[in-house]
């Protein structure tokens, strides 16, 4: 029975989520997506034959603000499926409609049945939710990402099954290799890991990975922000913005 | 719209409160898991209803979008908290849909740019001279080769934004008018500034067109947005430009 309504739940979820954006998967392409595209079809440019000139400069940038995971699968996709809106839009389609089904997931086995699926509903009605799961960005593979890991510690936390550890620790490699911001999340699952290191057998080795990289994320961050050595003002523009308008001169709010 | 954004901010804070004081038979959180939530919020959170309490825009909602699942579920907790006893919770979830919806409305605009940016493309496509479009989002995507073909964009147009200086503007036109009688293509907006004159090329004739799309069309007549586009057709210039 319990079941029953679960599916039911879902079911109805999906129903609500689909009708509200399937209309828009053909749509036309977005500011950002356009630009995206471009870094994620020259993702690889090492292995391609006559790479774009300029992309070098736009990709550093890129990889300054989003960890490459997401570029590198959108590469592949585009390779396989081409990059029509349909096939670009189709990623994030699958990834919202997970977050959808986590945040249910999520919120009846932290409060009840009945939040969890009003929460989700509103998730699924939320015009910001609706945008980002119908364009080729990062935000709705981070969201999806950070609401599953979310619900495997809470598992792991009640239950302290072997498979739930595993799953919890292989999503956290790919939230790292997703968002950067996963990290502050990070390192509060760690903290609180290190608690409960006994009960849940977690390794010092976990550890000592997981520090690392929350450490030269910081030293990352730290020279970003503070020293310099990352300046995205220094990156030189893409040159084939100015034959794109036939030599008109962009200002220069929008030559970064 | 920003201040519906604060309501879901109160509410969240509401079942934060529930989250540390809520009877434990209230819900199934049990204590560690109340921790759990609370730690992992933690600096984010803290960090979204500070900012967010004193200024929500959708900029900063949209680096913390991720967390959207945790404040959608905390606001489902708090308002469930709140209103026991009294208004039903099945009117009470409607209203919290309706207010999401309406909670970002702004991306609803971005839908009416986005269209109003094809429209321009689509427009500018048609016409067989040379086409000037004033149109700020289009310039800043800078669309690759590949895509100014995808988006129809073709080599005798030019695009300059609302606020391009006068320079910008003349040039373009100059060079542009070398190839025919150009069409300026523009949309109206209350919040931006436009071009109204376009020096020694003087105005032939003015049209406005009204676009609406599809599915969202109620949505502009409920806000009255203007969804406008000029067409400006000019002359050659008045008088021929200096040469060096």
């Amino acid at each position: 029975m319990q079941r029953w309504h679960l599916a039911i739940q879902l079911a109805i979820l999906s129903a609500v989520y689909l009708a509200l954006r399937i209309p828009l998967m053909t749509s036309a392409l977005w500011h950002d997506e356009i630009y995206n595209t471009s870094l994620y079809l020259n993702t690889l440019p090492l292995l391609q034959a006559n790479p774009d000139p300029g992309w070098g400069a736009d990709w550093a940038k890129q990889i300054s603000i989003h960890p490459p995971l997401v570029s590198l699968g959108y590469f592949a996709w585009i390779q396989v499926f081409g990059d029509s809106e349909l096939s670009l839009h189709t990623p994030t389609l699958v990834a919202g409609l997970l977050s959808v089904w986590l945040t249910h997931l999520l919120g009846r086995e932290l409060f009840d049945s009945t939040t969890g699926f009003v929460a989700s509903l509103a998730l699924a009605c939320c015009s910001a939710h609706m945008v980002f799961s119908t364009q080729a960005v990062h935000a709705v593979f981070e969201l999806t990402c950070y609401a599953a890991s979310v619900l495997l510690l809470y598992r792991l936390w009640r239950t302290q099954d072997v498979r739930t550890k595993r799953g919890l620790l292989a999503l956290n490699v790919l939230g790292v290799l997703t968002f950067y911001h996963y990290m502050y999340y990070l390192a509060a699952q760690t903290a609180l890991l290190w608690w409960r290191r006994r009960e849940h057998e977690v390794g010092a080795v976990y550890f000592v990975v997981a520090i690392s990289a929350i450490v030269g994320f910081g030293l990352f961050a730290m020279f970003y922000t503070y020293a310099g050595v990352i300046n995205l003002d220094e990156f030189p523009v893409n040159d084939l913005s100015t034959t794109i308008y036939n030599g008109v001169r962009l200002p220069q709010q929008f030559t970064r | 719209m920003i201040h519906i954004w604060r309501v879901i901010a109160l509410l969240c804070i509401a079942g934060v409160v529930w989250c540390l004081f809520g009877r434990t038979d209230d819900g199934r959180l049990d204590r560690t898991g109340r921790l759990l939530l609370l730690a992992l919020l933690g600096g984010p959170f803290a960090l979204y209803l500070g900012l967010g309490l004193l200024d929500i825009r959708f900029g900063w909602f949209r680096n913390f979008f991720y967390l959207l699942p945790i404040y959608l579920l905390l606001a489902a907790r708090g308002l469930r908290w709140l209103t026991r006893g009294g208004v039903p919770f099945g009117i009470s979830a409607a209203v919290i849909i309706a207010v999401m919806l309406l909670a970002s409305m702004n991306s609803v605009v971005s839908w009416r740019e986005n269209n109003l940016e094809r429209e321009l493309i689509r427009r500018a496509a048609q016409e067989p001279g040379p086409v000037l479009v004033v149109q700020s989002r289009i310039v800043a995507r800078r669309p690759s080769e590949h895509y100014r073909k995808r988006l129809g964009i073709s080599d005798r147009t030019a695009v300059i934004t609302p606020t391009s200086d006068h320079a910008d503007l003349t040039s373009a036109l100059e060079r542009l008018s070398a190839q025919g009688q150009v069409v300026v293509l523009e949309q109206v907006s209350a919040d931006r500034s436009s071009h109204t004159s376009y020096g020694p090329y003087p105005v032939a004739e003015t049209r406005r067109h009204t676009v609406e799309f599809g599915p969202f069309r109620f949505v502009q007549r409920l806000f009255d947005w203007p969804p406008i586009l000029i067409e400006r057709r000019l002359l050659g210039p008045s008088k021929p430009p200096a040469t060096p």
